[in-house]
């Protein structure tokens, strides 16, 4: 259960894949788990993780999974500390610009949000051009 | 010297017409420049774009991003995009090491974070000393640059930025 966030912070999940960290929003994983065969599979990263748990998340078209190396768990920061995306990031990554939906400063080291729902559309619709 | 031409003028009075600093500048502009070292090349730009030169703090890569950005950093509260401009341009690449820093530009209301092997700083050319750069085959990344010059160190390229982030951008499929 996440314990919702007051107005001035937020709730982030952060996990790790191939030694980087990443954060998303908890609300839109619905659990972690093992790595299931029927599910779909999404990555953020090229990198295959060496885990065996995943990210399951909830889209409208049904349930996908991450597969992630390490949970690290839900942590709470204010909202000062979340940054939208540098422009020229979003500028220059094409297609996957809206993967990342801003940046959370740790400390001195930011931590790219990824939007789990647009990964997600991102494997349906690759998955979907395999399939023609 | 004891000998005077009938004919010249005080040297008084030729000081007094003499071209001075801004009489010059007007006829001979200066361009100032910041010369970094980049991917072992030269590279110059406009001094008045470079904010800030700091040692390179942790960067994290991001997802789906051209390898040319090697991430963003934490600086001063903002979050910056980490440009390795030779990778860029397709000549070579820049390297993280104990000499490298990064120059924070500011341009077209971009902040970006330029990483250089070793900045040198300021130099000043002269306007009409400024080539055009050198196109062809074996020119790589040559549309990127505003021309080239040459000061005391040695030949340098100067960058049009504004037509790298368009470039880069076209690249992307992100349009102009």
């Amino acid at each position: 259960m996440i314990e919702a966030a007051s107005a001035s912070e937020c709730s982030l999940l952060f996990f790790e894949i191939a030694g980087q960290t990443f954060a998303a929003d908890p609300l839109e994983v619905v659990r972690v788990d093992r790595r299931d065969t029927d599910l779909p599979i999404v990555e953020i990263m090229p990198a295959t993780p060496k885990g065996t748990r995943v990210l399951v998340a909830k889209t409208a078209s049904g349930e996908f999974q991450l597969p992630v190396d390490r949970v690290m768990g839900v942590r709470r920061f204010p909202n000062s500390s979340l940054r939208r995306p540098p422009a020229l990031a979003l500028a220059v990554s094409g297609a996957r610009a809206n993967e990342l939906m801003g940046v959370v400063l740790d400390g001195q080291t930011p931590v790219p949000i990824m939007d789990l729902k647009t990964i997600s559309a991102r494997a349906k619709s690759r998955a979907k051009a395999r399939g023609r | 010297m004891t000998e005077e031409t009938p004919s010249a003028k005080p040297l008084r009075e030729m000081l007094a017409d003499a071209a001075d600093h801004d009489s010059v500048a007007a006829v001979e502009p200066e361009l100032e420049l910041f010369c970094m070292d980049m991917g072992g090349e030269r590279f110059a730009v406009e001094a008045a774009l470079v904010h800030e030169v700091v040692r390179l703090p942790t960067v994290t890569p991001l997802p789906g991003s051209p390898p040319f950005l090697l991430g963003v950093c934490a600086h001063r509260g903002e979050v910056l995009p980490v440009v390795d401009l030779p990778r860029l341009m397709g000549r070579g690449e820049a390297r993280a090491t104990n000499r490298s820093r990064m120059a924070v530009v500011r341009f077209d209301g971009m902040v970006v974070a330029l990483l250089a092997d070793q900045i040198e700083g300021l130099t000043r050319v002269k306007a009409n000393l400024l080539e055009p750069a050198p196109m062809g085959a074996t020119q790589r990344g040559a549309e990127f640059l505003s021309g080239v010059s040459s000061d005391p160190l040695g030949t340098f390229s100067l960058l049009d930025l504004k037509r790298l982030v368009q470039v880069a951008r076209n690249r992307a499929g992100g349009g102009t």
